[in-house]
């Protein structure tokens, strides 16, 4: 399309064709021979003729707006076309997309068209990612077929090409030996970097059938029609991908007139799940000091100077991680229902406002990532009423708060289906093109703790039990820490005393047990203390009672990797249990350092990226050849990186994020020397 | 095919109009328009800007489709983010609609 020659530049001028589909970098990218010869040339056939232009997926242009410039100046376009009406069309408007679109592309004579974007013959699932590597995927391949056309057609999503890569092989190995032979064309993969025509030949071959399961990356997330497709899967939700992503790619299935029961799946890391909100209590919302954010911004200025000029003028600084987000995550999981509109409502508002508090500057745009995520985390964490629902609040369905109905025939998502299991309108669990829904989230929530409600988190005195208790070996460490406490105090209070008159063994055993089956706080440690038989207040311990609490949380950090990880049973029909998960009470350190390792793999990568980028570019300069080279920051795949603990870690990651995209580790080693100060 | 005339337009009567939508949708795509859709085509034509959200798969592509083929000589020029799915909408015009140069 780039290298359209000169005479059909010029067949457009005069205004030969009656659609023209351009992106926006052909449109307004001053080299775009598109742009010379045909936009500029004041009063040829084409601008005078132009009825309307429609943004397709206009959602886009807000959320890509960082790495793709031209969808900046998307408002250039009306002054080339005055007279001209904009339409913009998507399926995942959300409110304050909507609103941007409004504003930027100055829309004032506005027809508002909100249709319904429900779409009942997809079956919405969320899934845990249960079993290590690809295992989870093998329910894809039905046991025991005979023919390729057994496998019904299935779009996989993910978000790297090396591990769609992985993904393929690892199917193909999984299919029967007689079709084995014919592994590459049954499984393909679908990627930006495919030719034209391979990627029609792709494109036609799992519509008609020799094709059965393509692996795609983004190239293929949105607006692509192709027919017949009955299972989607997204594997792993990346943060960058957002609800909205999320929705355009399940919405590529049952894309035929018939109304027939499809599937879509997305598979997330098991943090991202409830649980984490729920347990690891509140903590305190960091805020990003305006040191760091300067700092930033002059790195940025470094980097891309010459994009400063486009950069929109009404630019406003964002200093701080919303305060409420950390609030804001325990209330991911309310339901969508005609009865709590008002709470929803609110709970839209403050997503919307931790959107626009970020927007207005394409600069910050990369590091409010978590905007895009609340949206999702909301729909992946939702414990009631229908996924739908979520997803019709985000993108403000007229329908939203109107009463739904069970379809058996139309089933919507696996919490409706859970939901109809427990009243008696459905026996049995059922099994739909080969996925069995009990692989769901909403069956494996039965397991939770009895839900904490969001007014009383806030407080963190009750004593709430842990999900299952701390083993044995961290519970010694911890006795041990509280001895060496105990030493030290002991000179303090009582100097002439030996410690163990300050503090007995039997005090520092009832200690340990509480703490090993309860939320460490220090009302529990003061209770435990005065079951004991000590009083708190006269001895004088009562003022060393925090410090202990610090001794005792630091000890149980170190040890975090010590707790054994239960098994995980087995599938399908039986949910998992929640000790398969990591430890909560230290997922915050786990994954600190988690994230550290995985910082420094990324660094290594990307040093050996560019070390092979400059030799290319040395090679090519003896030859006197010059290749520009263009680097997309925020194209680095991180979905590893990317898992939700407590909302403490989740603000680790609010400092990670950008520095990652912008492949600097100065504000990281920083960050790093803070973080390890404040533990 | 009976098209409007841009000069004409404005004193065209809403019910041809609406009548040569009908016409455009049943010969070219043989199905009926939706309401939603004929109300898109009828602002575009007037000139006005539209934010349609409707779901995936229903067929958005159609509202700026049909003007283009409606009104005569118009171009409607279309901006979408990736290559593939231009190409993918290329190839679907080229095959289905009947566009004529001019």
């Amino acid at each position: 399309m780039t290298e359209t020659d000169k005479q059909t530049h010029r067949l457009v001028a005069n205004g030969h064709f009656q659609i023209v589909y351009a992106t926006p970098e052909i449109l307004l990218k001053r080299t775009s021979r598109f742009r010379n010869i045909v936009m500029t040339r004041n009063g040829n056939k084409f601008t005078s003729n132009v009825l309307a232009i429609a943004i397709d997926e206009a959602h886009i242009p807000s959320e890509w707006g960082s790495f793709r410039i031209e969808y900046q100046q998307l408002p250039i376009l009306r002054d080339y076309f005055p007279t001209a009406s904009v339409v913009a069309l998507s399926a995942t408007f959300s409110r304050r997309i909507k609103r941007h679109i409004i504003d930027t592309m100055s829309m004032t004579d506005l027809v508002l068209i909100e249709r319904s974007i429900r779409r009942r013959n997809i079956l919405k699932m969320v899934s845990p990612i249960r079993q290590p590597g690809y295992t989870d995927l093998d329910i894809l391949i039905p046991e025991g077929i005979s023919h390729r056309n057994d496998i019904p057609t299935t779009l996989i999503y993910h978000d790297s090409i090396e591990g769609g890569r992985a993904i393929a092989q690892y199917l193909r190995k999984r299919l029967p030996s007689h079709l084995r032979q014919d592994g590459k064309e049954i499984v393909r993969i679908y990627a930006g970097y495919l030719a034209d025509d391979v990627r029609s030949l792709y494109e036609n071959d799992i519509q008609m059938g020799p094709t059965r399961i393509l692996i795609c990356t983004d190239a293929c997330g949105m607006g692509i029609h192709l027919k017949g497709i009955v299972r989607v899967i997204q594997w792993k939700v990346t943060s960058n991908l957002g609800v909205e992503g999320i929705d355009q790619r399940f919405g590529r299935a049952g894309r035929d007139s018939s109304q027939r029961q499809t599937i879509a799946v997305a598979f997330v890391d098991p943090t991202l799940a409830t649980p984490f909100f729920r347990l690891s209590g509140t903590s305190e919302p960091m805020t990003v000091g305006d040191e760091n954010e300067n700092e930033n911004e002059n790195e940025d200025e470094d980097e891309d100077q010459d994009k400063t000029s486009i950069r929109p003028p009404q630019r406003r600084k964002v200093s701080k991680i919303p305060p409420n987000l950390s609030d804001l995550l325990f209330r991911l999981i309310t339901p969508v229902l005609p009865s709590n509109k008002a709470e929803v409502q609110s709970l839209l508002t403050e997503i919307a406002n931790i959107g626009r508090a970020s927007h207005s500057s394409h600069q910050y745009f990369h590091r409010t990532w978590y905007k895009q995520d609340v949206g999702g985390l909301w729909f992946i964490n939702v414990v009631g009423g229908c996924r739908h629902k979520v997803l019709m609040a985000l993108f403000d369905d007229p329908a939203t708060f109107e009463e739904d109905f069970w379809d058996e025939t139309q089933m919507c998502c696996d919490i409706c289906v859970k939901a109809a299991l427990d009243t008696g309108l459905l026996d049995q669990c059922p099994v739909v093109h080969g996925i069995p829904l009990s692989i769901g989230l909403a069956f494996y929530t039965e397991f939770l703790q009895p839900t904490v409600s969001t007014s009383t988190s806030a407080g963190g005195d009750s004593s709430e039990p842990l999900s299952h208790p701390i083993c044995k070996t961290r519970i010694d460490k911890v006795k041990d820490a509280i001895r060496l406490w105990r030493t030290e105090i002991a000179k303090e209070i009582k100097p002439r005393v030996p410690p163990p008159m300050v503090l007995s063994e039997k005090a520092i055993g009832k200690i340990a047990k509480a703490v090993k089956s309860s939320v460490l706080t220090e009302t529990l440690i003061r209770t435990t203390l005065e079951q004991s038989g000590i009083n708190v207040k006269r001895s004088g311990i009562s003022k060393h009672i925090p410090g202990l609490v610090e001794v005792i949380t630091k000890c149980l950090f170190k040890s975090a990797m010590e707790q054994p990880q239960l098994p995980i049973p087995a599938l399908p029909g039986r949910p998992l249990a929640p000790a398969a998960l990591p430890f909560i009470r230290t997922s915050a350190q786990i994954e600190y350092d988690m994230l550290e390792r995985q910082v420094a793999e990324i660094q290594e990568v990307n040093t050996a990226k560019e070390n092979r980028k400059r030799k290319k570019q040395e090679e090519h300069s003896r030859r006197g050849k010059v290749i520009r080279t263009t680097q997309y920051n925020n194209m680095i795949n991180i979905d590893s990186v990317v898992c939700f603990g407590d909302s403490q870690s989740l603000i680790i990651r609010a400092y990670l994020f950008p520095l990652l995209t912008k492949r600097t580790c100065r504000q990281w080693r920083n960050l790093k020397k803070r973080f390890r100060t404040s533990i | 095919m009976a098209t409007l005339n841009r000069q004409t337009l404005s004193s065209t009567a809403p019910e041809e109009i609406l009548s040569i939508i009908r016409h455009v949708f049943s010969t070219v795509f043989d199905e009926e328009p939706y309401d939603w859709q004929v109300e898109v085509i009828r602002a575009i034509l007037a000139g006005r800007d539209i934010i349609v959200s409707a779901a995936t798969g229903s067929d958005k592509s159609r509202v700026f489709q049909v003007p283009a083929l409606t009104l005569d000589g118009a171009i409607v020029l279309v901006v979408a983010p990736l290559k593939s799915l231009l190409r993918n909408q290329v190839l679907y015009s080229q095959f289905h609609l009947p566009l004529k140069e001019y």
